[in-house]
């Protein structure tokens, strides 16, 4: 009897487990997601067109807690493991640099450098695109990188980049010519005190 | 506490704690969900090693935990919902390369990252650990070796896996979940210190000896044990303890043994043995005067759980072990019940206990029925095996109150539990135990 029932609790909860797991993933995938009311994108955004506001900056820091720090590090560095992304403002004044960026997060990388292709996240919205390549060109600007508030992404230009079916091979065909650290030859150097950005205070990993 | 309470407790407390990862995950911050199947790989990856961790508590032979279900049923539960589990971790990479195949670029050892290294180490651990136990016996790997292998390729399965998930999750994006993984992960592998060294430290304060040992009938040797300065141990009759002999108790050449003897004796108990491998031959050569360590008791399998105006016992071979066991202690406890014995093997000299068996007659109103596969020409009782038509000849009367109890090899018991069935009696009433334990 005992084992007779311990074999309908084995099969109960293993169809239980599955069950669960398809449950949360529907859950997520439909961003059906308990969040605090503070985490959920606040609708001042919308009428917000500052985007160096603190506002704006909270919500692209939170986006990228969440999304990209496991990887990228707090930092931005990727401590050798993931591509670094700090000082990118290069990218943003080069030629088809600020689409370039926007498809990287859309549409995912693979150049084969890393071990790890960049997946692609459509399921970011608009807002949160902007607000995170903003906040990586802000934060991790380091000394001589900053953007200018001026060439920084709005939402709106995000939704434009959708629906293009890039694979990642094609994402990083695009990628502007910024001079590489193998085409200058030595390397870029960088003065860890004052160029590299320094981790927040406060925020560890 | 009431046996089927603290059985539903501890399942509430195993629902909670296998679906925690899940509900962990939507504790915010949370990241933006992704596509239904990577969020579905991530969440069967979680569930399984949830399930690989618990797998820890489980062998740890916890006696209050294992107590309302039975040690065997556990380690059964153990070795079912590990192929589970081992599904779940396989699925999960599978899934996550269907969705992107680029990917592919992780599984590549040398290529990848620190993450995928890692998850990659887990699962072919896993499936290392999982094959050698499966296949312990077609690959020819020595019991003790298995169980040194299987405990060490689980340590590095779960530290691997711990590492893969602090390294590669979105949803351990927090520093108070990086802690809560590390620190479950971590409490998991200290079972198996638990285990293997303080359960052994706190065994060698409690030796006994050998006192004697005595040949029974057909390769059955009877072992008797005795408490060396201190009070042994209370338990119910039909229980086992693992027993281990020689000098350490940290060895890992341990086996489980039925005792044979009286609950009613708490510092001198026996052990029915039967030569079945190297360990028991050796039991049986054991001198007087030898230290043996005993991890018990253990088992459900016992009388005390079923209380019942009768009980009918049905033993094949070396099951008669606990049988002594439960007559021995009726007979001290002076129980009035009416018992029927039904006690099978090849031959007669196979017969073990037979006199004590005989002698207890006086004391219990017992009534045998001694069946043999190839009996003496001038046998008078039951020949060929225990089947519906010998139950229907010998059970009693009020056999639908009666509680049976079956121990013998598996086939046996297969056509036993059948045959009690088809006569009517109820599946609750009967109760099986197996040698096979693990």
């Amino acid at each position: 009897m005992r084992h007779i029932l311990a074999h309908i609790f084995t099969y109960a909860l293993a169809i239980g487990l599955v069950v669960g797991a398809v449950l949360f993933a529907w859950v997520r995938s439909e961003q059906l997601v308990i969040a605090r009311e503070a985490d959920v994108e606040p609708r001042v955004l919308d009428q917000d067109t500052d985007f160096t506001s603190p506002a704006w900056l909270a919500f692209g820091e939170r986006t990228y807690r969440v999304s990209c720090q496991n990887c990228h590090t707090v930092d931005g560095s990727g401590r050798g493991m993931y591509p670094p992304i700090q000082r990118m403002a290069a990218h943003l004044r080069a030629e088809g640099g600020r689409d370039y960026l926007l498809n990287v997060t859309l549409h995912g990388l693979y150049t084969g450098t890393y071990g790890a292709p960049m997946p692609p996240m459509p399921e970011l919205s608009d807002a949160e695109v902007a607000a995170v390549n903003n906040y990586i060109l802000l934060q991790f600007a380091g000394g001589a990188q900053e953007p200018g508030a001026a060439n920084l992404f709005r939402p709106s230009e995000v939704s434009a980049r959708r629906g293009q079916h890039l694979s990642e091979w094609e994402v990083a065909r695009m990628r502007p010519p910024i001079p590489t650290a193998e085409a200058l030859g030595r390397g870029v150097r960088v003065n860890i005190t004052t160029d590299a950005p320094a981790v927040p205070e406060g925020k560890d990993e | 506490m009431n046996r089927t309470i603290l059985g539903f407790l501890w399942l509430a407390l195993y629902l909670f704690v296998v679906l925690a990862p899940i509900g962990l995950m939507l504790v915010p911050p949370v990241p933006s969900g992704r596509s239904f199947w990577v969020e579905l790989s991530v969440a069967l990856g979680f569930v399984g090693i949830t399930q690989i961790g618990i797998q820890f508590v489980l062998i740890a032979r916890f006696k209050p935990l294992t107590y309302p279900f039975g040690i065997d049923v556990v380690l059964k539960y153990h070795r079912q919902i590990a192929v589970v589990a081992l599904l779940f971790v396989l699925i999960h990479p599978v899934l996550l390369l269907m969705e992107h195949p680029a990917r592919v670029a992780l599984l590549n050892p040398l290529g990848g990252t620190y993450a995928s290294k890692f998850g990659l180490g887990a699962v072919l651990l896993l499936l290392a650990l999982v094959a050698t136990s499966i296949w312990r016996v077609r690959l020819r790997i020595p019991y003790e070796t298995w169980r040194g292998l299987h405990t060490g390729l689980g340590v590095l399965a779960l530290a691997f896996s711990q590492v893969h998930i602090s390294l590669a999750g979105l949803y351990i994006n927090t520093l108070w979940k990086q802690v809560l993984w590390l620190a479950s992960s971590g409490i998991l592998l200290s079972l198996i210190v638990y285990l293997r060294l303080v359960k052994p430290w706190l065994q060698k304060r409690r030796p006994w000896r050998v006192v004697g040992v005595r040949p029974e009938g057909g390769g059955t040797v009877n072992i008797d044990i005795e408490a060396v300065g201190h009070d042994g141990f209370r338990f119910h009759p039909g229980q086992f303890a693992w027993i281990k002999v020689g000098g350490s108790p940290y060895t890992l050449e341990e086996h489980p043994y039925s005792f044979a003897s009286s609950a009613e004796n708490t510092t001198r108990l026996s052990f029915g043995v039967k030569a079945l491998g190297d360990f028991s031959e050796r039991l049986q050569q054991l001198d007087a005067g030898t230290t043996v360590y005993l991890d018990g008791p253990h088992g459900a399998f016992t009388i005390d759980r079923a209380q019942a105006p009768g009980y009918v016992f049905i033993a094949g071979g070396v099951g008669i072990t606990p049988m002594m066991s439960f007559l021995t202690t009726l007979a001290d406890r002076g129980d009035p019940r009416p018992i029927l014995l039904i006690y099978s093997t090849n031959t007669e000299p196979e017969l073990a206990y037979s006199d004590e068996i005989e002698a207890l007659k006086g004391r219990l109103d017992l009534e045998t029925v001694f069946v043999l596969d190839e009996p003496p020409h001038d046998w008078a009782a039951e020949e060929g095996q225990v089947t519906g038509a010998l139950l229907e000849r010998r059970l009693p009367k009020e056999r639908f109150v009666r509680r049976f109890f079956v121990c013998g090899p598996t086939p046996m018991m297969k056509a036993v539990e059948r045959a009690l069935l088809d006569h009517g009696v109820p599946q609750s009433h009967i109760y099986l135990e197996e040698f096979a334990l693990a």
